[in-house]
């Protein structure tokens, strides 16, 4: 029996951990827990944010001293001194890792990061990068709970809505290295929960059939789902009927923006800005910024950028921003007027780029909303809005004008959510308390159909590689601990050789029958995953020998999917996880 | 020590008479010192002795406690110092003349400075005001009042209870939470040196 639920927001630019302990009557109780890590050589402090960096110091750029933490040596820094050192030092940070989990073309076991790493520094791979947090955070865990070990505790991970089943599993799987037995929870439906969590009686602010969209707006990336309030059994019951994709789209962009306007104003009065500049003046934009933001009186306010030398005012550079800037950049670049089935903005891109995270072209968010609601062609009544963008009014009445504009005039409701920036965290503490003591559930299946892509038999034709159908393996809605969904039909399997299983994913959110058949012709209705590249055990059969197998699908208990290929002729049995991804 | 002189009576008188004639006679001293009581000298221990009476004043010593003044731990000094410097380029500003910068300038600068600071604040210390009362009201306060916590000023006589204006609030630390440190031998650097290779 586990003593405490514990919530992790393993977020792309911080993560934070809320706990409760069980046994407690009802929510209200959920803490936040002090995170230990460096704040300079040799210092450690206690915050509630660990910044979700890590920095790979020099041989001798700290003493063997200045390393230590409550729970020993660190061989790589993680939090707030990884930030700072990173904006001084370049090819040694590794930042944003959690988005390249579900890179589509770099394999989350790939050496790739820091991107601009310096020749002796030594690569390592995004899964590495997220276990190398969450044993921080589990680190500070003991420190503060000696008596109560983690491994032993109810345990929720928050994972992006659109992070696909690869990315799921790969996160579950570096938890798993440090010692959690953890849940997964989507972010959007986390900071539902929370609201959920705050309220006395739900009930009473939901009505059937209604839709409640969230919109999810983190630091990197923007995650939007919709959760519909269904009848069931006579009684109100909540089902999250759709998500978005993965948008790299998020409040740094803002930050940016402002930057790059005022570092172009000062280009044309001719001052070029260095590096180290672009990241002091960034982050005098966000200061900035959130002074305007939260007082439309100020007209003005001037950004400086000290010099790195002793002297404040020397060499210093300065610029202003204004209200009507930020209002401009910040409302309709972000937040512009849309109709509802607007599509988001492709911009044709560049033949090569260098391997980096595929960042959103368009910036709009608005835009991606709409995008949204018309391919799932809902229209919500009720919005439930997360992220720290939000703690500006100006923001959540745009967003709010906006989306009642989008919508139409009908009557849209906004809810209040819990805590703009630990939401997350704390829905998914109050999550992890509703699996074991029971309360109101949402039901969260899979979020779209998978499929998996079977070589049809053709005559060999020299320059044509055989086609590949598609064949429905887990429908949308699949609910993790349900029973195993077989395939009607048999397939054969090679073993005991290392073979590409392609697997597809729909675009939209209508439940297909399992084994439902899309050809080869019509393959461009779905979006391919990376495929995995797997050598099975071949048994007692030859290496290379093709067996005859049946298929079946289910969700595990953690939400993770599943696949399992089953020997008709005896009794082994395959599992084709999704962690292995080969470009 | 009481010697007399007693007189002899004239037996030994008679029969030492003889005695002292040959003494006499043999001893040029002993004869001296004869001629000498014969004049009526008196012996030593026949005078009356001679009393001077003198006042002396005399320092007596006492101990007792010298007042200890303890000395602050200087680390945690130095700590926040070093907080100051990093997050509000606190010691850059003090240590730099503002006497050549116009108004604008420092004033930009202080916005910074001001949020840096505030930052390291809120984040190591909670500070609370020690009377929550309004400013400029009118308060009254216990004759047995902490002397530490509040400053009587203006016309204070009699022995209270005080009525008066609350003119400060005051300001107490309820919680310091300042970093750990791995050593405390290097806290006196502040700010490393930088330099870019």
């Amino acid at each position: 029996m586990s003593d405490y639920f514990i919530g992790i927001d393993l977020g792309t630019t911080h993560s934070a951990v809320y706990y409760s302990q069980s046994g407690q009557s009802q929510a209200g109780r959920i803490q936040q827990l002090a995170i230990p890590q460096f704040i300079a050589a040799g210092q450690v402090d206690s915050r509630p944010l660990l910044p979700s960096f890590v920095y790979f110091p020099h041989d001798t750029e700290f003493l063997e001293s200045d390393l230590l933490l409550p729970w020993g040596k660190a061989h790589s820094i993680v939090g707030q001194l990884a930030r700072e050192l990173g904006t001084k030092s370049s090819g040694r940070l590794v930042q944003s890792a959690k988005s390249w989990l579900c890179h589509s073309r770099v394999g989350a076991d790939e050496n790739v990061l820091p991107v601009d790493a310096l020749e002796e520094v030594e690569k390592i791979s995004p899964a590495a990068v997220t276990e190398i947090l969450l044993a921080h955070l589990v680190n500070a865990w003991k420190v503060s709970f000696p008596n109560a070990p983690i491994t032993e505790q109810n345990v929720v991970i928050t994972v992006p809505a659109s992070f696909d089943p690869a990315a799921r599993a790969l996160t579950e799987q570096s938890a798993e290295r440090v010692g959690l037995r953890a849940r997964l929870i989507e972010e959007p439906l986390a900071a539902f929960y929370a609201w959920l969590s705050d309220q006395k009686n739900w009930t009473e602010n939901l009505t059937v059939n209604e839709h409640i969209l969230v919109v999810d707006v983190g630091g990197g990336t923007t995650d939007l789902s919709l959760i519909q309030a269904v009848e069931k059994d006579g009684a109100l019951g909540l089902e999250r009927v759709a998500v978005g994709r993965h948008i790299l789209l998020g409040g740094d962009n803002m930050d940016m923006t402002l930057t790059y306007h005022l570092a172009a104003q000062l280009a044309q009065k001719g001052t070029n800005l260095e590096p180290w500049q672009i990241t002091g003046l960034t982050q005098a934009c966000r200061e900035a910024k959130e002074r305007l933001l939260s007082n439309p009186d100020i007209a003005e306010t001037s950004v400086v950028v000290p010099s790195r030398g002793r002297s404040l005012f020397n060499n210093s550079v300065k610029a202003t921003l204004t209200q009507a800037d930020v209002q401009q950049l910040l409302i309709d670049g972000f937040f512009p007027q849309v109709q509802l089935g607007e599509q988001a903005h492709k911009v044709a891109r560049s033949g090569f780029s260098t391997i980096n995270l595929d960042y959103e072209r368009d910036p709009a968010i608005t835009r991606h909303i709409s995008e949204f609601l018309s391919r799932h062609d809902v229209k919500p009544s009720k919005i439930l809005l997360n992220g720290g963008v939000f703690n500006a009014t100006v923001i959540r009445n745009t967003l709010e004008a906006r989306l009642q504009s989008l919508l139409g005039g009908i009557p849209l409701t906004m809810l209040t959510p819990s805590h703009l920036d630990y939401a997350v965290a704390k829905g998914a503490t109050y999550y992890a308390k509703v699996q074991a003591e029971g309360g109101v559930k949402v039901k969260s299946g899979l979020a779209s159909n998978y499929y998996i892509g079977v070589a049809s038999p053709m005559p060999a034709i020299p320059g044509m590689a055989p086609p590949v159908d598609a064949i429905c393996v887990a429908p949308f809605g699949l609910e993790e601990g349900s029973e195993e969904q077989m395939l009607p039909n048999e397939f054969s399997l090679v073993v005991g050789e290392s073979v590409i299983f392609r697997f597809f994913q729909s675009k939209h959110n209508e439940a297909d029958a399992v084994g439902k058949v899309v050809s080869a012709f019509a393959l461009g209705q779905l979006n391919e995953l990376s495929p995995l590249s797997v050598r099975l055990d071949a048994g007692h059969y030859q290496a290379g020998e093709m067996v005859r197998i049946y298929l079946t699908a289910r969700v595990t208990e953690l939400g993770l999917l599943l696949l399992q290929a089953h020997d008709t002729q005896s009794d082994l049995n395959w599992t084709i996880e999704f962690q292995v991804r080969e470009v | 020590m009481t010697q007399k002189i007693k007189a002899v009576s004239f037996v030994p008188r008679f029969f030492g008479a003889f005695g002292q004639f040959f003494k006499y006679m043999a001893s040029g001293d002993y004869a001296a010192r004869c001629q000498q009581a014969n004049k009526g000298e008196l012996f030593a221990f026949e005078a009356e002795p001679t009393v001077i009476t003198e006042t002396v004043e005399v320092i007596r010593e006492i101990e007792v406690m010298a007042p200890a003044l303890d000395t602050v731990n200087e680390d945690g000094a130095h700590q926040l110092l070093l907080l100051l410097q990093q997050e509000a380029r606190f010691i850059d500003f003090l240590q730099e003349s503002i006497d050549d910068y116009a108004d604008a300038d420092v004033g930009a600068a202080a916005r910074q400075i001001h949020a840096g600071c505030s930052k390291v604040l809120t984040q190591h210390f909670t500070i609370e005001v020690v009377n929550s009362a309004a400013e400029n009201s009118r308060i009254e306060i216990p004759a047995d009042y902490d002397a530490k916590q509040i400053k009587l000023e203006g016309r204070v006589e009699g022995a209270g209870p005080y009525t008066g204006t609350l003119i400060h609030p005051g300001w107490k630390v309820t919680d310091t939470r300042l970093p750990k440190v791995t050593n405390i031998e290097s806290l006196t650097i502040l700010a490393p040196a930088e330099v870019e290779v």
